[in-house]
């Protein structure tokens, strides 16, 4: 009898930067763990959850960081089933199923269930190792596997190291008088020197050059009295920096930051969702900015002022807006938005690979219902939308 | 109840075609009369001049700007204050006075009545607690409107029906007098740092010209029959080649007509045109100019323009202006302290102290400009003297210049042996030209009294000595059949009056102040207008949204306002 009040056993608990949702039977033990700095407030996993254990909450404070120990999600750890729908349908990997322990995703091994299929490439014969889609992206999802040069840190690789180029140093013996200058100003030039010697008052000896130290940059040349170096590079046809820059999949969110920054156009992103995001400024009450705050992928913005020369009544710039070109139709700045009818989005298609089950249909069916944020909910302290059509 | 007898004074009176003619004039309970008892009490004026107090078009003598004048110029008090009085209270400053010194100097010069020219309506209680603090005189005060969202909105729209409702509104709110103009859109377009210079430029946002403005105040004031015209500060002021500028704006009267019950006749009033007059393109003597004529031309030409001087005194004076950009303009060229305020939704004003010393060629010229517009004015009932106090010079060198004006030997004597380059400002400006033309104490009377009051729509209280108008009197000691031969006597008697009645209250007796606290009042224009749903939302919308005070706290309250005299104009009669 005690037996079964006791089991299965139900608990959350709240770990730095985790939260463990936990069912424990007799034997087996299963967790749900959420990952609150990857979790961005979207609202896909209550979405597609087929158990509705997840609701939304504070998705605005908490991803501000105004509300310390808590989520901006909760999940009913007795009326979940730990299937892992919520698992593969995180854009941002802020879920995971546990089995004992062990990552686990039940709904895919017994039932088959389908997974994003998106493109996200960086094509390594166009890009020049710049640094541009890395600072863009703003979910740190470039890899950027190239040496670290003394431009960015004191004790980086060397520059000279940088380029594949065939340098070559001569120095005319005839005119050079051994004065020193040449070794005095750079580290790749020494010279060795024949000892003075009172029995032939002289400065004689040979200019030796460390290839590997030099950056040809004419210093030398320059400085000479006699005119007698001479340094030539010639740098190999379609030289770039060594290393390669890609894109951590698991990472991603299809943003498209990159593809729009790449000054190559070396890039190319196929988002997962379709669709479309719609911003009626009207309606924004102004001074909020909660969705620039949370927008995951910083595709939303507060328009700059018009210059006051060019000011004219229909001039004013909106109070907000999108560009519709980044946004990933993820939901976050629906589920945090405090007005009503600010913000609609409209998703229509979902690109997936694997088996499209019933399971995974009806599901795309409900993330494809379109939605606004509403200003009086029914459930106090949770996220509830208003679904449009 | 009292009675005087003004005895045997010289009285000039333009309105009564009385020029200099030997009589007495009645005073009985604070009005004139024809006839008083034996009781009278008599003052001897035999050899002496009689005109009617004096009136003010234009002056900066109450309210926020012209304290922070007082504020940040202590320099201005040393050594120029006089010892108080034994009638009098203390007596402070040079060119922005105390409000003591401005009645009791106002009072010596035997004027009874000011116009406060820029009321920010938003600061209209503190321009009528300095006008309760002020002994003697009667004021009344201009709200400033050229730059206002509502009406700017308005006339975008071509609504004057709106902007009357709502110039109306302001008028009862701020308990102002009449519909003030300066610098139109330039002073909007300072709140973004930028300026209007002609009369086309664009305000930011608003996208309203001056042009627009300008003719949007004239439409509303003679939609309301307001007794005073628009009171125009037009764009562009003191720059060298702003008359055209000025020219443009005045040409704008031409689709008007005058149309009130005050006999006024002109449907615009631009004020201190002396620093609208200037010619070439630097400040440089080569290049310089005065285009008074040309001005000058035009005025006389056109009916419906009354203009006042705003001569140039060659002191050191503090110039403060609703002008906020022309301000900013003044402290980068003299390097003098600057003030500014931006108010909300309604304008802004700047002070900088100003030196305007006869060494330099540019105040020379600007002297002669002045005196050359009053020169010039053919109808001397529509040009009026004034300094744009203290903008060009404190009002209490009134004296001085009607000795320039008086005496053509007067104004030699400055250009010889004062103004340092006399020779190059005969060459830039006319006043060369009219080496010997001399006003006479008649025409200073229409220039001073009775032409003044009637473009104010007040003949019927000030500027007049005709039985039945409130016994506002000055006796100088001038004798008008034997001028005197030295032409500072002309100053020094104008400058400190030998009688001077108040309402009929004896207030300066042989030149001494005997009394300052009788009633003086607050002249405003109570206008009523047809209820207008529309205004009033816009007035409740805006407060909700953009100003800083509540609408119930922005209107004067009865008890903020001395002696209130409303002047009712129902239009919905
Ligand atoms: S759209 Fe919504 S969330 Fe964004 S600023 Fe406006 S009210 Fe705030």
């Amino acid at each position: 009898m005690a037996m079964s009040t006791m089991y299965p056993k139900y608990s959350t608990k709240m770990e730095n930067d985790t939260v463990i949702m936990e069912q424990r039977l007799l034997k087996k033990v299963s967790h749900l763990v959420l990952n609150t700095t990857k979790c961005t407030g979207c609202g896909i996993c209550s979405e597609v959850c087929p158990k509705e254990a997840i609701v939304l909450g504070l998705v605005g404070a908490v991803r501000r960081g105004a509300v310390k120990d808590e989520a901006a999600i909760s999940v009913d750890p007795a009326k979940c089933s730990y299937c892992g729908v919520c698992t593969i349908l995180c854009p941002f990997d802020a879920l995971e199923v546990r089995v004992d322990g062990e990552p686990s995703l039940p709904i895919k091994e017994q039932e088959g269930f389908p997974e994003y299929d998106f493109t996200a490439e960086i094509d390594e014969n166009k890009c020049v190792r710049c640094t541009t889609c890395s600072e863009a992206c703003p979910r740190d999802a470039i890899v950027r596997d190239i040496p670290v040069y003394e431009g960015e840190v004191a004790d980086g690789a060397k520059r000279q190291t940088a380029l594949d180029a065939e340098t070559t140093l001569v120095v005319d013996k005839e005119k050079c008088n051994v004065c020193g200058i040449c070794a005095s100003l750079c580290p790749a030039l020494k010279i060795k020197r024949i000892p003075f010697t009172a029995e032939k008052v002289g400065s004689a000896g040979e200019v030796v050059w460390d290839k590997s130290l030099c950056d040809a940059c004419q210093v030398c040349a320059t400085a000479c009295p006699e005119h007698a170096i001479a340094v030539e590079r010639v740098v190999k046809e379609g030289s770039k920096l060594a290393g390669k820059v890609t894109i951590d999949k698991e990472t991603c969110v299809t943003c498209s930051w990159c593809e729009k920054v790449c000054p190559e156009e070396a890039v190319t992103i196929k988002k997962f969702f379709d669709g479309e995001i719609v911003f009626n400024a009207d309606k924004c009450p102004g001074g909020c900015s909660t969705c620039v705050d949370i927008c995951p992928c910083n595709a939303i913005y507060l328009p700059s002022p018009v210059p006051a020369l060019q000011l004219k009544k229909d001039s004013i710039e909106p109070t907000i807006a999108v560009n519709a070109d980044l946004c990933i139709l993820c939901g976050a700045c629906v589920n945090a938005c405090p007005s009503e009818d600010v913000i609609t989005i409209r998703r229509s298609g979902i690109h997936v690979k694997g088996p499209e089950t019933d399971l995974f249909k009806s599901i795309a069916a409900k993330l494809c219902i379109p939605r606004s944020s509403k200003i009086r909910e029914d459930t106090f302290g949770q996220v509830e939308l208003k679904p449009l059509e | 109840m009292t009675e005087y007898i003004i005895k045997n004074g010289c009285v000039v009176d333009p309105t009564q075609n009385i020029n200099a003619q030997k009589m007495d004039i009645c005073i009985k309970d604070g009005k004139f009369v024809d006839k008083v008892s034996s009781a009278a009490k008599v003052i001897d004026a035999s050899g002496k001049l009689v005109m009617a107090a004096g009136v003010d078009i234009h002056s900066h003598v109450a309210g926020p700007k012209v304290d922070m004048g007082r504020l940040f110029r202590p320099e201005d008090k040393l050594f120029r204050s006089p010892m108080r009085g034994k009638n009098t209270r203390m007596e402070m400053g040079f060119s922005v006075p105390s409000t003591t010194k401005t009645g009791y100097d106002y009072a010596r010069l035997g004027f009874a009545f000011a116009m406060e020219a820029a009321m920010p309506p938003l600061e209209a209680p503190h321009v009528h607690e300095e006008i309760r603090d002020t002994p003697i005189i009667d004021e009344g005060a201009m709200p400033v409107l050229a730059n206002n969202w509502f009406l700017l909105e308005y006339f975008k729209n071509g609504e004057i029906e709106n902007a009357g409702a709502y110039a109306s509104w302001i008028l009862n709110a701020t308990r102002g007098f009449g519909l003030k103009c300066v610098n139109p859109g330039g002073t909007e377009a300072w709140g973004w740092g930028l300026n209007c210079i002609t009369i086309h430029d664009k305000v930011p946002y608003f996208d309203i010209t001056p042009a627009e403005i300008v003719t949007g105040l004239m439409a509303t004031n003679e939609y309301l029959r307001l007794p005073h015209s628009v009171h125009v500060h037009a764009n562009n002021l003191g720059n060298p080649g702003n008359y055209e500028t000025t020219l443009d704006t005045l040409k704008l009267v031409e689709g008007f007509s005058p149309n009130n019950d005050f006999g006024r006749e002109q449907v615009m009033h631009h004020t201190h045109i002396q620093f609208h007059c200037y010619g070439g393109d630097s400040f440089k003597s080569d290049s310089f100019e005065s285009k008074s004529k040309e001005v000058m031309d035009y005025v006389n030409s056109q009916k419906k323009l009354t203009v006042d001087v705003g001569q140039v005194t060659l002191d050191e004076t503090t110039t403060m202006t609703a002008d906020g950009p022309f301000e900013y303009h003044l402290t980068h060229m003299n390097h003098l302290k600057w003030s500014n305020v931006d108010v909300e939704l309604e304008t802004a004003a700047g002070i900088v102290p100003f030196v305007y010393d006869p060494k330099t060629f540019i105040a020379g010229a600007q002297w002669a400009i002045g005196l050359e517009i009053a020169l010039f004015a053919k109808d001397k009932d529509r040009c009026y003297i004034t300094t744009d106090h203290p903008n060009a010079g404190p009002f209490w060198r009134y004296p001085r210049i009607y000795k320039w004006l008086l005496s053509a030997k007067a104004r030699n004597d400055v250009i010889e042996n004062q103004l340092k380059y006399g020779n190059k400002v005969i060459d830039r400006t006319y006043i060369g030209e009219l080496a010997d033309k001399e006003l006479t104490l008649y025409e200073l009377a229409q220039m001073t009294r009775a032409g003044v009051a009637k473009a104010l729509g007040l003949k019927d209280m000030y500027g007049s000595l005709k039985t039945g108008h409130a016994a506002n009197v000055a006796v100088y000691d001038i004798d008008p059949e034997n001028l005197p031969s030295d032409p500072e006597q002309y100053e020094k008697a104008f400058g400190s009056s030998f009688a001077f009645f108040k309402d009929g209250i004896l207030a300066v007796e042989n030149h001494d102040i005997v009394n300052y606290s009788m009633p003086k009042k607050t002249v405003w224009v109570n206008s009523i207008v047809p209820e207008n749903k529309q205004v009033e939302r816009d007035i409740r919308d805006k407060f909700l949204h953009s100003y800083t005070v509540q609408l119930d706290n922005y209107a004067v309250f009865d008890e903020h306002v001395h002696n209130p005299y409303a002047i009712k104009v129902d239009i919905t009669q």
